[in-house]
């Protein structure tokens, strides 16, 4: 089973190393593919030296556009699963064969790394929690069934998924809306426990005034696509 | 005919002049230039037949004629607006993808060119193209 890391960057030249590293000890199995969405810094360079495949971006997508780059060129290899791994730090990549475990076994199409299940590590700042709880209410209202981590970025599809998510993915604030199209198109979603850790260097893609309008976005998107016929 | 019909018209006039030159010159697309003409044609409309005008403010139940004029241009700008909406959302789109395609042709093009001249390869290593693109 050919596996593919996807790794979405954007200014992290201090912690890109360590990622691609970790990752290439802990499964050694998969390739790893860092899109560089048009960092500023040295993140390219820096991620090329670790050992990591490097796609840059011209100009910046943010993290669905990044995302999305990693699943078209998962697709045109011929990847069977692909896995996302913030490279900020967050994540941490000795959970990616429990990650894919579920896949490999038949079980789900999507497998979302959740840090609510076990409630150990990083649990994210009040105000953060507070707005996934929100999310959590909309999706069991929604979908009918609860996502303890909709938001997390830490999470691996099977072929099937990464193929009718590569010309969907949202664009921005992308990862709970892919929850919701996956699930509205009858793919099997599951979580698993995971403890994540605080970023180890640049900064959140959500900051400021972008929180309010990120609920509200992801809140019109969520509704938005519970509208739409199925296609 | 008074000042003030006289000078909503040439008003018109010279904004449809604009719109017109604008398209011969094809600094805007027909498509986009529809909307424009359009708008333009009822503002002119009003500005010759100033009966229709009153008239169409006495069913409307407004008192003071040349305001009717104020919500035809807000449907306008509105819709203008959201037709904007719709083409700048498709150009994003559009962008993306052609984004993507170069970040995937530019991988490709620097392991081609990396396989070609294995003494220049390395990891700081750059495609000529780049140079060209810095300046």
């Amino acid at each position: 089973m050919k596996t593919l890391i996807i790794i979405p960057a954007f200014n992290e030249e201090e912690s890109i190393a360590g990622v691609i590293r970790a990752v290439h000890s802990a499964c050694g199995f998969a390739d790893v593919l860092v899109v560089d969405d048009a960092s500023r810094d040295a993140t390219r360079q820096v991620a090329l030296a670790a050992g990591g495949n490097v796609v840059s971006l011209p100009i910046n997508l943010g993290i669905g556009g990044a995302v999305q780059t990693g699943l078209k060129y998962a697709c045109v290899h011929g990847y069977d699963m692909a896995i996302q791994i913030d490279g900020d730090g967050q994540h941490n990549p000795a959970y990616v064969p429990a990650l894919l475990a579920p896949i490999l076994a038949g079980k789900a199409d999507m497998v979302i790394g959740s840090r609510f299940i076990e409630r150990q590590g990083y649990q994210s700042t009040f105000a953060r929690r507070g707005g996934i709880a929100v999310l959590r209410l909309l999706f069991l209202v929604l979908i009918g069934r609860r996502i303890s981590d909709c938001t997390s970025g830490f999470r691996a599809y099977n072929r099937r998924a990464i193929e009718f998510l590569r010309e969907r993915y949202p664009a921005d604030f992308p990862e709970p809306e892919s929850i919701l199209l996956l699930s509205r198109h009858q793919f099997r979603i599951c979580e698993i426990p995971v403890t994540m850790h605080e970023r180890a260097g640049g900064i959140s893609s959500i900051v400021g005034w972008s929180a309010p309008y990120y609920i509200a976005k992801v809140v019109l998107a969520v509704i938005m696509e519970s509208m739409r016929k199925r296609a | 005919m008074n000042r003030i019909q006289l000078l909503s018209i040439l008003v018109t006039l010279a904004l449809m002049v604009v719109t017109f030159e604008l398209v011969r010159r094809r600094r805007i697309g027909e498509q986009y230039a529809v909307l424009w003409f359009a708008a333009e044609l009822v503002l002119m409309f009003f500005a010759i037949f100033d009966n229709v005008l009153i008239a169409v403010a006495h069913i409307a139940g407004i008192f003071y004629p040349p305001a009717v004029l104020i919500p035809v241009l807000m449907f306008f700008v509105i819709a203008l607006s959201l037709h904007f909406s719709v083409v700048v959302s498709r150009l994003t789109r559009e962008n993306k993808k052609l984004a993507q395609e170069i970040g995937f042709l530019k991988s490709k093009v620097e392991t081609m060119y990396s396989s070609m001249n294995p003494t220049l390869s390395g990891t700081h290593e750059q495609p000529p193209n780049e140079e060209l693109e810095k300046q």
